[in-house]
């Protein structure tokens, strides 16, 4: 794997904070009425002004801004993981957040938590992925030992799975079935200002403890012994690894669903541009998650369907992500000696 | 100025196991000090606990007369340097950005390098002999060429105390001599104690100034070089025949022979 | 091993623990007792190939045909809802051995009151032939294998299609009541269901305006031609078709909004729609029915049309 052409850390933020407000922007003018910047001030001063306004602040800002952090928490949450785990295919998804995540909303479905609470749904799954996180670092044990937290990420994420399931198959009523799969694929759409701040809160905890491992991963990159040397508080890292992913994660699949393959795909795509540091990896990666995602969403609000039903984003993103990984999977035998 | 690491009766237990018992151990700066021994003699483990990465059943670690657990972590990491045994590089990095992570303990929390830093790193680089390799990547560098730019790492940290396990693996002849005439010169260095564990005796024998013998996890012996060839024990304790050859350079120890118990 | 790692003295080097091997050989074996052993790998594959082949060569045992059908049964088994709501007013109650589990369920069954005292099932074969039915009716959806099952153990079936608009609600009855042999009472089911079309439908006032069902994948403008054709029953104009996004409901807002509530005290994940902040303030009238007379399409659907005239505002 060649270092290719390196951007200052600085730079890369720059360019693609720049395209992250474009999109915004874009994603703000697409849906079913085509409403670009400039016919704004016509529309919101004109005859039918509150319809305008209605659409542009109470569905498509509030949608625009949840696909932001979604992608932003994801593809930071990825780029941490897989430098803590020193592991270019990890993100939330092993560490069994999204799993967990999952089971707490669908179990908050099903009984009827969420339907006599309409905020119960998003607290139950912020809840639902800190206990996974717990469970995942109690049966990784202390010390930092990287290959048993994964372990244990993936036994947790395949007994969340499994329990959903479960969950699934013993439906009561046919409905909470089906709103259980359509919420699992994942989606953005009719959000509102309240859902997403509900989330906001956690998610900008969960950003800053993130922020803060750079230096952890850096020095990680050397082993943990070297690491612990250099002056890295060991669980301490891990600590703030476990809990800044829950925070960041929970609530944005609470509020959006399971929405895969950010994670992985983002911190892969930005690596070779910052020259493998996994430090400097994080900021980008958290940028070029929302630009992803909002990206996924702006495409599934343009692909007509026979239904007018709009594709999921959950969907674009596994559409997509998976041909990736098969790229990567190639890619990686061939590097092999 | 002197630099003093000492352990007093250090005890570390791996699992079930002591692998360190009641431990007195003195390193002082000036000269290499040399930790020998067999396989599973501890010498890595003894290395680590006064890296602080061991925690301790017994005993305690003092570096000039403070204990080590009472100094932070951060003081910790600018005062000494560990370089552990077959180091790696999980990321494909270039090179200076590698070494530049040694100065991790040193930045501020703006992460951005100073003049000193750079001095540092570039100073470090070229002691190694790995100034020409500082654009390459480390994952495709032969493995004595990455085992120097790891060296490298650990001496731009500028730490007092150096320890480092094993610094020969993987070097050919003629860096194997620049490797240990560095250590020497550093250690020479007003202040910088220098603990290398080492499995080459002749290379041992020339180049430190103090060696101990260490034995299931016991000091079996502490002293000059000179006094160490004077006993029988380094054949007991590696079971092995060894004969003595002086050259100019110094001694050389060659192993004729296994001895079965 | 070479010789220079001999000892001076040539002595014999001995291995410290050494690892003792052991060969087996065919002496360690007792005699008299066969021994088995799998045969060589082109054996193995022969072998393979010609289970394969006997195994493709079997014919197939669910291609059997179909049983004979009965002209008058009388132990009649439905196992599916609509089948249910339309049995209990084609047969007499003494022909009915089971009823679906769905039937007596007053969240989705609008005959649950009638179907309360039917035995249940919940559909399983294991369950259906205790009841020794010579009528089993169900659904191609979802009920397939069942069906085909029962067929294979010689008992007669009936498939119903669901039907998407009148005219299928109707060959649906009168399919059916060919194969319970009560021709005359399905024409007249039939009948009724037209004269409470035609009272619904000889209104001459024009259509109140737009409206939109809200379901459980939220707004949208009904699944098929039914939903549509009980909306303009009950004075309404569909508008459009497919889902119906918010920002629609923003620019061109309709003058209804129908919800099909299940288990009235627990709105619907959906229902959460109507509290967004973009829709709360719709100047559309709600207007809500059950979902049990909304879910199944049989003579009975007119009454949705119905109720929703009675709760329109003009």
């Amino acid at each position: 794997m060649k270092s290719g052409p390196t951007l200052s850390p600085l730079k890369l933020s720059a360019l693609l904070a720049l395209l992250l407000l474009s999109l915004a922007v874009v994603s703000l003018g697409i849906g079913e009425v085509f409403f670009p910047p400039w016919q704004w001030p016509a529309a919101l001063g004109g005859p039918e002004s509150a319809a305008y306004q209605s659409i542009l602040w109470d569905i498509r800002a509030p949608r625009t801004a949840l696909a932001l952090v979604a992608g932003a928490m994801l593809g930071l949450a990825g780029a941490v993981l897989q430098g803590y785990t020193r592991n270019p295919l990890a993100d939330a998804g092993i560490l069994g957040i999204t799993g967990g995540s999952s089971l707490a909303a669908v179990l908050a479905i099903y009984s009827g938590f969420a339907v006599a609470w309409p905020l119960g749904l998003p607290i139950a799954a912020l809840g639902g992925g800190i206990l996974t996180t717990l469970l995942v670092v109690w049966l990784a044990g202390r010390g930092g030992d990287v290959q048993t937290l994964v372990l244990a990420g993936a036994a947790v994420a395949a007994f969340t799975a499994a329990l959903t399931s479960l969950a699934l198959n013993l439906a009561p009523n046919p409905y909470a079935g089906m709103e259980i799969v359509f919420w699992l694929l994942g989606s953005v759409k009719d959000t509102s200002w309240n859902q997403v701040a509900l989330a906001s809160p956690f998610c900008a905890a969960g950003f800053l403890l993130l922020l803060g491992t750079r230096r952890g991963l850096q020095a990680l990159a050397l082993g943990d012994d070297a690491a612990a040397t250099l002056g890295v508080n060991l669980s301490g890292l891990r600590l703030r690894v476990i809990a800044g992913t829950a925070l960041a994660v929970g609530p944005v699949c609470a509020a959006a669903g399971s929405i895969g393959f950010v994670g992985l795909v983002v911190p892969h795509l930005l690596r070779p541009w910052v020259g493998h540091d996994p430090g400097r990896l994080i900021l980008p990666s958290a940028l070029g998650g929302a630009c992803l995602v909002l990206m996924a969403d702006i495409t599934s609000r343009l692909i007509p369907t026979p239904s007018n039903e709009e594709i999921k984003l959950g969907v674009l993103t596994a559409l997509v992500g998976a041909p990736f990984f098969f790229a990567l999977i190639f890619k990686m035998r061939r590097t092999l000696p | 100025m002197k630099t003093g690491l000492a352990c007093r009766g250090l005890g570390v237990k791996l699992g079930n196991r002591w692998v360190l018992e009641d431990l007195d151990y003195t390193l002082e700066s000036g000269g290499i000090h040399g930790l020998i021994g067999p396989n599973g003699a501890g010498k890595t483990t003894l290395l680590r606990a006064l890296a602080g990465l061991l925690p301790l059943k017994k005993g305690e670690i003092t570096l000039d007369g403070t204990n080590l657990a009472s100094i932070s972590r951060a003081q910790r990491a600018r005062e000494a340097g560990y370089l552990p045994q077959n180091g790696s590089c999980h990321w494909p990095l270039p090179v200076e950005r590698l070494v530049e992570l040694g100065r991790i303990p040193h930045l501020e929390s703006s992460d951005i390098l100073g003049s000193a830093d750079r001095d540092a790193v570039r100073k470090a680089l070229e002691q190694t002999d790995t100034w020409d390799l500082r654009h390459r990547t480390v994952t495709e560098l032969s493995g004595g060429e990455r085992a120097r730019v790891l060296l490298a790492r650990v001496l731009a940290g500028c730490p007092r105390v150096l320890l480092i396990d094993e610094p020969l693996a993987g070097l050919d002849l003629y860096h194997q001599l620049q490797v240990m005439e560095l250590l020497q010169h550093i250690a020479s260095e007003p202040g910088r104690l220098v603990c290398v564990v080492m499995h080459d005796l002749s290379l041992a024998l020339r180049h430190c100034t103090v060696l101990t013998l260490l034995d299931r996890g016991k000091v079996l012996w502490t002293g000059a070089p000179a006094d160490l060839l004077k006993t029988s024990r380094l054949d007991r304790v590696f079971h092995v025949e060894l004969q003595a050859f002086h050259a100019e350079c110094g001694p050389a120890l060659v192993p004729v022979r296994r001895l079965d118990a | 091993m070479g010789p220079a790692c001999r000892s001076p003295e040539g002595s014999q080097i001995r291995w410290k623990n050494p690892v003792k091997h052991r060969v087996p050989s065919k002496e360690s074996v007792e005699p008299g007792r066969p021994t088995f052993y799998l045969p060589g790998v082109r054996i193995r594959w022969s072998l393979f190939l010609a289970l394969a082949a006997i195994a493709a060569a079997c014919p197939h045992p669910l291609e059997a045909s179909p049983p004979p059908p009965v002209l008058h049964p009388q132990r009649i088994v439905s196992i599916n809802l609509v089948s249910d709501i339309i049995l209990l007013d084609l047969v007499d109650p003494g022909r009915i051995v089971a009823l679906s589990w769905l039937a007596a369920d007053p969240d989705t069954s609008p005959v649950a009151d009638r179907a309360s005292g039917f035995p249940k099932t919940r559909g399983q074969v294991e369950a259906i032939l205790p009841l020794k039915p010579d009528l089993v009716i169900g659904t191609l959806w979802g009920q397939d294998r069942t069906l085909k099952l029962l067929e294979q153990i010689r008992i007669p079936v009936h498939r119903i299609e669901l039907a998407q608009n009148y005219r299928e609600i109707e060959s649906t009855i009168r399919s059916l009541a060919l194969a319970v042999g009560e021709t005359e009472r399905g024409e007249s089911l039939i009948s009724r269901m037209h004269e409470r079309l035609a009272a619904l439908r000889s209104s001459q006032e024009p259509p109140r305006g737009g409206a939109v069902w809200l379901s459980q994948a939220g707004f949208n403008n009904g699944e098929n031609e039914l939903s549509r054709e009980i909306l303009l029953d009950a004075g309404w104009l569909p508008m459009g078709t497919g889902s119906y996004s918010l920002e629609s409901l923003v620019i061109r807002p309709p003058g209804a909004v129908i919800e099909a509530r299940y288990q009235v005290d627990h709105p619907t994940l959906a229902s959460r729609l109507r509290q967004h902040p973009a829709v709360r303030n719709l100047p559309a009238q709600t207007l809500v029915i059950r979902l049990a007379d909304f879910l199944s399409a049989s003579h009975l659907t007119p009454s949705v049309s119905e109720e929703l005239r009675k709760q329109s505002l003009p």
